[in-house]
């Protein structure tokens, strides 16, 4: 296993462990929670990196490691895998659109009703975030479709 | 499209996952060429024919020249 997965997962601790103490010595941070989240968001993948970069390193396992990822390869470049990640992707993005409008439904009935209070502003929002993804979904497929 | 790729893999005396290794693809893709519920890309069925070594028309066969043929 490369070396650099070991380095990444080091930095990763070493990253982790000091915004924990940050949090520790800050302690009425409103921040506090926050920054304790992203402490143990880097310090736990970090371990784990350190943890198999040991595993995969032993002479008994390195001809295990070397055949995961012969078969990891093959199975991100098999053509099979890649259109169905690409049809996946279609229908996520299409069924991400019905529940960003159907969101919006809601939070107008929602805040008609008095029930949610700023709905204007959720619903600007998702408004916003609708209408990036479908300009961001028209610029990716032009930019592709230049290159055909 | 039909294709004999089952016939010509079991020729050869190999399992799914053998062939699967040897043409550098996942087994999934080898059963479902199989099948005839992929049609491989043309790189992909010219790797299956060099493999074989045979031509492209030997393995893999096309409906509509298939009843041509049938109806010459």
């Amino acid at each position: 296993m490369s070396k650099n997965n070991l380095k990444v997962g080091v930095i990763y601790v070493l990253l982790g462990c000091l915004l924990a103490v940050y949090a520790i010595l800050t302690p009425e941070s409103k921040l506090n929670s926050l920054l304790f989240g992203f402490a143990f968001a880097l310090i736990t993948p970090g371990l784990m990196m350190i943890g198999k970069f040991f595993y995969w390193s032993r002479p008994e396992n390195i001809p295990k490691y070397q055949e995961k990822i012969r078969r990891e390869n093959i199975i991100l470049h098999d053509e099979l895998q890649v259109k169905l990640r690409d049809r996946s992707g279609r229908i996520t993005f299409l069924f991400g659109l019905c529940a960003i409008s159907a969101s919006m439904v809601v939070f107008s009935i929602l805040g008609a009703l008095d029930i949610v209070a700023s709905s204007r502003l959720i619903i600007f929002y998702l408004a916003g975030y609708i209408v990036f993804q479908i300009i961001t979904y028209l610029f990716i497929y032009y930019k592709l479709s230049k290159r055909y | 499209m039909e294709n004999r790729v089952e016939e010509f893999r079991k020729q050869m005396g190999l399992k799914q996952d053998e062939f699967a290794q040897a043409i550098k693809v996942s087994r999934q893709t080898v059963s479902s060429i199989e099948n005839g519920k992929y049609n491989p890309s043309l790189e992909l069925a010219f790797t299956i024919a060099d493999f074989f070594d045979k031509s492209i028309e030997e393995i893999f066969i096309h409906q509509k020249r298939k009843e041509q043929n049938e109806n010459e």
